[in-house]
């Protein structure tokens, strides 16, 4: 089964949902526009690092190409603020600024830096977006089983955090494992990140690449919320946060070295039972 | 900071505030003089400008924050100070995942068609 089918996308497909009227922001390595796939596509870049918004190492590419197949129709805001993985706070947080002023509703940060308390800058800018109307959705990071391993922005008390499952609703082994520091439960939730699918820049003389990351994870439960987004747009972030956790399946974990919870979250995405969520509770 | 060895003391160092850990070490040992950039929290901007040497660059009121450039030196006297309440390192490096390789499928092989 492939990862969307697995998080019940298509049975929103079937409602007529594809992401129309709501804005995605994604913050990350650049975007390569001229790939096929994104021809016709309502995607928008920009580059707050010297140089052009193309992506040297394939990440954003991929991870926009996910957002596009799952909500085909949201609009898509792209910030490069690093090449590759290095990068700046200060250049993260005056992207999500430039995000929120473009009145996006969602933003994928799928990244992991340091452990923190929840209290660094970027975490502070994360629960910034979020009381103002933004849900942000952030990769768990990828060190696990150790517990104790997710970074920021993932820690911040609002995002979304999302670990990664195999096709079989197993939590990878490296999938960074909760709880905080301060004892809060992360991750959220998990989806699908194991062989993933999806565009590469054109210069890998490719046009498509694995990707197993939670990274990848983490744009199925954006796409997911830009659906239920359209669905019922006056929807806050709480209760679109809390319809996606109050409706996930059980993931395993082969190997848990400590409590369940702290490697899967509330479980596995299920989109479709999370739109059922949402119309019940609004 | 030197104790009567002629080494770094740091006993003496104010750890707590200087974010990440890897960062705290690297400004004990570095060079006094080496500039840095640095995101501090602080309720008071304009005092911090005025009492210390710090060369403020941006500003983000909404977290109570400045990024600023600064000594070494300096970040271990800020670090002190009751004016801030947490130092971060600007640089930043983030994990984005390396299990990739390249393939010749077609993602349409491995799942439905997205809707028009």
């Amino acid at each position: 089964m492939d990862s969307i089918s697995q998080t019940h996308i298509p049975e929103l497909w079937d409602r007529r949902l594809r992401g129309d009227g709501v804005k995605i922001g994604v913050i990350g390595t650049g975007i390569d526009l001229l790939h096929p796939d994104f021809e016709g596509r309502p995607i928008n870049a920009a580059s707050l690092v010297p140089g052009d918004v193309q992506d040297y190492v394939p990440h954003e590419t991929g991870i926009v190409w996910v957002l596009t197949r799952i909500a085909p129709n949201a609009e898509i805001f792209l910030v490069k603020d690093r090449i590759g993985e290095i990068g700046s706070l200060s250049t993260l947080i005056t992207a999500c600024q430039q995000l929120l002023a473009m009145n996006v509703d969602i933003v994928n940060l799928s990244m992991a830096g340091d452990v923190s308390y929840g209290i660094d800058p970027l975490s502070r800018e994360v629960n910034y977006l979020t009381a103002h109307n933004v849900v942000v959705v952030c990769a768990a990071g990828n060190f696990g089983p150790r517990p104790r391993t997710i970074g920021t922005p993932g820690i911040a008390e609002t995002a979304i955090t999302v670990g990664k499952v195999d096709e079989h609703d197993r939590v990878a082994r490296n999938s960074s494992r909760g709880p905080t520091r301060d004892g809060r439960m992360k991750p959220d939730c998990v989806a699908p990140g194991h062989s993933i699918i999806a565009a590469v820049p054109r210069s890998y003389g490719s046009r498509y690449g694995v990707y197993s990351c939670t990274s990848f994870a983490t744009p199925h439960v954006t796409g997911a919320l830009a659906l239920l987004k359209q669905a019922y747009p006056p929807a806050s972030t709480e209760e679109l946060k809390r319809a996606i956790l109050e409706s996930c399946d059980p993931a395993s974990v082969p190997f848990d070295v400590h409590k369940h919870e702290y490697s899967t979250g509330a479980g596995r995405l299920n989109a479709s039972r999370a739109y059922e969520v949402l119309m019940k509770n609004v | 900071m030197t104790n009567r060895h002629g080494l770094r003391d740091l006993a003496e160092f104010p750890f707590s505030k200087i974010q990440p850990e890897d960062f705290r070490v690297r400004i004990a040992s570095a060079s006094p003089k080496l500039l840095t950039r640095v995101i501090i929290t602080t309720s008071d901007p304009t005092a911090l400008a005025k009492f210390y040497q710090v060369k403020i660059l941006q500003a983000f009121p909404h977290l109570s924050c400045v990024l600023c450039e600064v000594a070494a030196g300096e970040i271990r006297r800020l670090a002190s100070s009751d004016l801030v309440d947490s130092i971060q390192n600007d640089y930043l490096k983030v994990d984005v995942g390396h299990g990739f390789h390249l393939t010749n499928a077609h993602p349409r092989i491995m799942g439905p068609e997205t809707p028009r």
